[in-house]
């Protein structure tokens, strides 16, 4: 047998072994298939790691031989995937071998970038600081590891006593923070995965999970491959994969999803078949005072009732477009105490210019009928980035938060901080920094008009292609003298290459790390192979950033005992310099960033195992807690027998209530139209989003010759009857307009997506489609997160003789 | 080269509780480019082997354009071979120059 007919029968073994046990069997501890394992014996090493894209957390063992990634396979001890990946996660090694990684430290000179030394990069960032620290701010992103974030947060708020720190999450997840917060008193889903084995009907919210998180999606078609009765329903504002597999699909017009979820909780109450027992054990009302505020004021159900009676169904079907008689149907399902009803949403709710809002309403559904507590029964958010509850919400690498779900206002966090740090009292600043949108609008506004930050530095995201409304937030700032951008990343992207310093890092098995998915899994890897040239990680950078300015005697880089506030000592007592590159692998720094992290989460009962049970764990869901020498994960927050902080005879308790007596908070939330709507001038809906192909702005999936080829460039998405009275067809250029910018790019006419009449959708991973010239940067009043899905605007016909594609 | 491992959702044969339905084998015992392992509850295991990247992006966009098939997943991926590692295109229409 040669290595080809060799590596065709492992590959043929371990898909076999995936349809025969459906993972590997509770007995069996092997994460690969015997036949995989055999490689080793031609010199390939294999270890796990979480895949480096999406939220869903998928565990992969990646094969490695002279110092690189040569296979990848899925992980059957994974209880995520069970040892499938989709079709990014299976190419996800490639995504280091772009043929231009950055490898160098290299200063804008003039119009070009020129090598420096590292000591002389690190030395700039320290000038910027100290020539004006409250002008510096961090940028970072859910794709930061927990303990990169982790490193960043400390840095700014406990070091340089500065809040301007934000990531991009702030742009995909924060409006479902808000509603978890607004209305359990702290964030994260209380629910899991696991719903998706026990649920008998699946609500999908504005989201594609056949494309998004298609493992996920995967778990849901494999029960009805084997003959289990599951009904998807697909809530959404155009056709997607997703809805090629629904029973139902419910078209609504965008922004009225607020109006379709009141309308289930007025039919709910109107019909009395909501669940009083569970309503009058744990549920209590609220609303907004004068404002959109996040924590509001109590009501009372007389006044919640009377806020809903006016979405009837066919008020709701005039605002929606959703016939009278789905609603009705959705709101029997709700009615029904013995379905098993899981809704799932991501960026359609999310992404919403009252995003605080539908969220606070898609958990109101669930808690007024009882769906509430039971495996597949109850509201799960996803999220997009590998961090993005990890780092973003846990590490807290938010403005205005601290870590383990605390936040800078309360002065009682702030002492807690400055304990755990060692720091003097008052470090911690309680004014919250600039959030996303206000951090770059403030970059991109010269000094003598307030624009008062003046150095960003830039790690682990792509803000030239992912801000909404870009020429505004990002590129005048390219033209203002003394802003000063700073960006780590591993290739150059569109913000890399407009930055004054960049710095080259590694990417994820090039270094240790750790993150959380969205069901509140903790996971950790090793690194398995080195990075190339000088890149180094991101950890690491800030680290030697800290350390520079400590050597030039920075008060902030102190404790209370005048030791580096990153002091990290070898078994013996003695210091080890991690900020010397040289010896940053002499100790397992992640572990020591981990442990000291780890004593914020109990604060908030998100309690973190020791770092070696998740070495040893595909994973862990927190809150993790010791019970009898073990350390136990839990799969459903707040709910009796399965957290452990739920008191005896509670069933269900929200032990973080905000109104302190145990109770979730139901919300009033009426339905406002949104900020821009299509009009005579610009007569179609314009909505954002990903494709199965590429993740994110493309800057690693772009680089995967077979990603690429599989979706070369971006397009925008048409309705057949839209572009037969345009008179355009599949492939044609047209060029889109907004009230912010204008771009030509390729129509697909009933492609994979299919909006309805009046409707467009462009995917953004495409950086010579920059579609967010064109989208709005309106956002919600309470999360600060952006709406990138809908905007009004044009298409405009470019004759065929004049247009070419490139 | 690249060689990957498949799992294939396809429809169940209405008479045969756990069986894969014979047509959607058929289909796909007749593509050259797969070879077929075990199938059990409306999953067939197979093996992709592509002679380069366009042609397995090609077997699979055939596979994805099977009424037969429902959906696919990746078990195994070796790509040990590949060395055509591509830069991509730029807004400015540059390429991306070696740091």
């Amino acid at each position: 047998m040669d290595r080809r007919d060799f590596l065709k029968a492992s590959a043929l073994s371990a898909a076999a072994a995936s349809v025969l046990a459906r993972g590997a069997s509770a007995d069996d501890t092997d994460p690969l298939d015997p036949a995989v394992r055999e490689q080793v014996g031609s010199g390939v090493t294999w270890d796990k790691a979480p895949c480096r894209f999406c939220g869903t957390g998928c565990h992969v063992q990646v094969g490695v031989r002279n110092d690189r990634v040569v296979a990848i396979a899925g992980d059957r001890q994974a209880p995520v995937n069970r040892g499938l990946l989709c079709v990014k996660g299976y190419h996800v090694g490639l995504a280091l071998y772009g043929g231009d990684r950055l490898t160098r430290p290299m200063l804008k000179r003039g119009d070009t970038h020129v090598p420096i030394s590292w000591d002389e990069a690190l030395g700039i960032i320290a000038d910027r600081i100290e020539g004006n620290p409250a002008g510096f701010a961090f940028y970072g992103s859910g794709q930061w590891t927990i303990p990169e974030g982790y490193a960043a947060q400390k840095f700014m708020k406990g070091g340089l006593s500065n809040n301007h720190i934000d990531p991009n999450a702030r742009l995909c997840m924060a409006s479902a923070v808000t509603g978890f917060i607004s209305t359990y008193g702290v964030d994260e889903p209380a629910s899991c995965f696991d719903d998706l084995e026990a649920a008998k009907v699946v609500l999908i919210w504005g989201n594609n999970p056949a494309e998004m998180h298609p493992i996920l999606f995967s778990r849901m078609v494999d029960r009805r491959g084997r003959g289990e009765a599951l009904r998807l329903i697909d809530i959404g504002t155009r056709r997607t994969r997703t809805t090629g597999f629904a029973d139902d699909y419910l078209e609504f017009r965008p922004q009225s999803d607020l109006a379709i979820l009141n309308g289930i909780l007025h039919l709910l109450i109107a019909e009395d078949t909501y669940d009083h027992d569970f309503v009058e054990r744990h549920v209590a009302f609220r609303r907004e005072e004068s404002g959109p505020d996040l924590m509001g004021i109590a009501t009372d159900f007389d006044t919640f009732r009377a806020s809903v009676a006016e979405y009837t169904p066919e008020r709701v079907q005039e605002i929606s477009g959703v016939p009278a008689a789905k609603i009705r149907m959705l709101a029997r399902l709700f009615a029904d105490r013995e379905q098993r009803i899981t809704s799932l949403w991501c960026m359609g709710p999310n992404q919403h210019t009252r995003g605080t809002g539908v969220n606070r309403l898609l958990h109101a559904i669930h808690l007024l009928s009882g769906h509430w507590g039971r495996p597949g029964d109850g509201p799960q958010s996803l999220t997009g980035q590998p961090s993005a509850c990890g780092t973003a919400r846990e590490v807290g690498t938010l403005s205005h938060a601290l870590p383990g779900g605390l936040v800078v206002a309360n002065p009682a966090h702030r002492e807690h901080a400055e304990e755990i740090w060692n720091l003097p009292a008052g470090r911690v600043n309680g004014t919250p920094g600039a959030h996303t949108v206000e951090m770059w609008r403030r970059f991109s506004t010269p000094a003598s008009d307030g624009g008062d930050i003046d150095t960003i530095w830039v790690q682990v995201t792509n803000p030239a292609h992912s801000l909404p409304n870009v020429d505004k937030l990002f590129t005048p700032s390219r033209g203002i003298p003394g802003k000063f951008l700073i960006v780590s990343d591993v290739y150059p992207t569109a913000t890399a290459r407009a930055a004054d310093l960049i710095l080259p890092s590694a990417m994820w098995v090039e270094k240790n790390g750790m993150v959380g998915n969205s069901e509140r899994r903790t996971q950790q890897w090793f690194k398995m192979v080195n990075p190339p040239g000088e890149a180094r990680d991101d950890a690491w950078q800030t680290i030697a950033v800290a350390r520079k300015l400590f050597d030039r005697g920075h008060q902030g880089m102190r404790d209370k005992d005048a030791n580096f506030i990153f002091r990290v000592n070898d078994a013996a007592g003695a210091e080890v310099p991690i900020w010397d590159y040289r010896h940053y692998y002499d100790v397992n720094v992640d572990e020591h960033l981990f442990e000291e992290y780890r004593r914020f989460t109990r604060y908030k009962h998100k309690d973190l195992a020791p770092y070696a049970e998740y070495v040893r764990a595909r994973g862990l869901r927190w809150p993790v807690v010791e019970q009898e020498g073990v350390w136990t994960e839990t799969r459903y927050r707040f709910v009796e027998g399965e957290d452990s902080y739920v008191e005896a005879g509670t069933g269900v308790q929200f032990y973080h209530s905000t109104s302190n007596d145990g109770r979730a908070q139901v919300w009033i939330q009426p339905y406002v139209a949104a900020p821009e709507e299509p009009d005579a001038e610009y007569p179609f809906w314009l909505c954002t989003g990903r494709v199965l192909e590429h993740w994110h702005t493309g800057s690693m999936t772009m680089r995967v010759p077979q990603l690429r080829r599989a979706m070369p460039e971006a397009y925008v998405e048409l309705n057949a009857t839209d572009a037969r009275r345009l008179g355009v067809e599949n492939g044609d250029l047209v060029r889109l307009e907004t009230r912010r910018g204008s771009m030509d790019i390729a129509a697909w006419i009933d492609g994979r997506g299919r909006p309805p009449e009046g409707s467009l959708f462009v995917p953004f991973f495409d950086e010579r489609r920059m579609v967010n010239q064109l989208t709005l940067d309106a956002h919600c009043p309470i999360s600060k997160q952006p709406d990138y899905k809908k905007c009004a605007a044009r298409v405009v016909c470019i004759p065929r003789q004049a247009g070419s594609r490139e | 080269m690249p060689v990957s491992g498949l799992v294939l959702t396809v429809p169940r044969a209405a008479d045969q509780a756990g069986e894969c339905s014979p047509e959607a084998l058929a289909a796909l015992r007749s593509l050259a480019f797969l070879e077929l392992g075990a199938a059990k509850d409306g999953r067939v295991s197979a093996v992709l082997d592509a002679s380069d990247y366009p042609s397995h992006d090609a077997h699979l966009a055939t596979l994805r354009a099977l009424p037969q098939v429902t959906w696919i997943d990746v078990v195994f991926h070796d790509f040990s071979d590949v060395s055509d590692f591509e830069r991509p295109p730029r807004r400015d229409g540059g390429s991306h120059g070696p740091a």
